[in-house]
């Protein structure tokens, strides 16, 4: 799905017929969106937002670090890396935050977790106005509890 | 001979992790050598065949890295040695395991449970590859948290199996017995 097709099921959803809301707020809350929803994928081990990288003594973090693949050889301190046991390079597989969107991107994530994006987004920008999203914020729950039991192979029901 | 991919792999499988999504590689190899610790004093509870081996040590020596525990002692010419408490003297016939220090009169015939080589950082275990279903649920266990007494427990029914094949008989290949 494309920022624009995202923006406009937004403005629907969100009942904003006298463009309330300008393109560029729309996209910020879609990047917060999808920011939460890689964090909780991540949380969900979600294969594909797995990167692989090479640690070298003393270099910090990638910048779209969220969480390591189990344990690894390292500290960290002030997000400076040091590496146990003599080592100088260390291949690390790590969960990465999508990058920020822009204008001409598309949703980074596959149809069955667009939903959950644009539903977190949705939110957002009712919440920015002060409505009451309870129904919406309820249903994303339920949506991110269907996510997490698919993502971790259990079935719904008895 | 145990490659170390096709272990990770059964690991990984077995822990349902085949997409590396939780388990680090060093965290399987660090349970890997957690889960042969476990395994050797396990092997040699049962007496196996498999981590016996002989050795001449000479009074004074020290015990070899890979000890675990003691099988029996013979002198040069065959004849077994009784072990001898601290603080008597060791005279002949007798021996003593001190401070990690083998003591007798002369030299001796040792012969020991001994451990199961570490994974490391090498590409294999040098270990028959039918130990391999053993290891991995071992491993699986340790990465689990599992204590030693739930390990013991899971390679129970191994048992029967690790005695059929790998223990012939209970004493040692000692020379007055050939």
């Amino acid at each position: 799905m494309t920022i624009s097709e995202a923006i406009s099921y937004i403005r629907r959803a969100v009942h904003d017929s006298s463009d309330e809301y300008s393109e560029a707020e729309y996209l910020a809350f879609l990047n917060e969106a999808v920011q939460e929803t890689a964090v909780l994928l991540a949380s969900l081990r979600y294969a594909p937002l797995i990167r692989e990288t090479i640690l070298t003594n003393g270099d910090p973090m990638p910048p779209d670090f969220l969480s390591a693949v189990g344990c690894h050889p390292y500290h960290l301190s002030e997000n400076t890396v040091s590496l146990h046991g003599g080592r100088t390079h260390l291949p690390l597989r790590y969960y990465a935050a999508p990058p920020l969107l822009t204008a001409d991107d598309t949703l980074p994530f596959p149809p069955a977790i667009e939903e959950a994006v644009l539903l977190a987004a949705t939110v957002r920008a009712l919440r920015h106005n002060e409505y009451d999203t309870s129904a919406e914020e309820a249903h994303l729950s339920a949506l991110r509890t269907a996510l997490g039991n698919t993502l971790a192979g259990k079935g719904v029901g008895p | 001979m145990i490659a170390r991919t096709d272990l990770f792999a059964r690991v990984r499988r077995l822990l349902g992790d085949e997409n590396i999504c939780t388990w680090s590689d060093y965290e399987i190899a660090s349970a890997t050598d957690d889960a042969l610790s476990h395994l050797s004093r396990h092997l040699a509870f049962l007496g196996s065949d498999l981590t016996t081996v002989s050795t001449v040590l000479a009074d004074g020596d020290t015990l070899p890295d890979d000890f675990v525990t003691l099988r029996a002692v013979c002198d040069t010419e065959g004849r077994q040695l009784i072990p001898v408490r601290v603080g008597l003297v060791v005279s002949d016939g007798g021996y003593r395991i001190e401070n990690g220090t083998f003591r007798t009169r002369g030299h001796a015939l040792v012969t020991y449970q001994k451990h199961l080589p570490l994974l490391g950082d090498s590409d294999s275990l040098d270990l028959p590859r039918s130990l391999t279903d053993t290891l991995a649920k071992t491993i699986v266990l340790t990465l689990s948290g599992a204590d030693d007494a739930t390990r013991r427990k899971a390679l129970a029914e191994d048992d029967l199996l690790l005695t059929r094949r790998m223990r012939t008989r209970r004493t040692p290949d000692l020379p007055w017995r050939v």
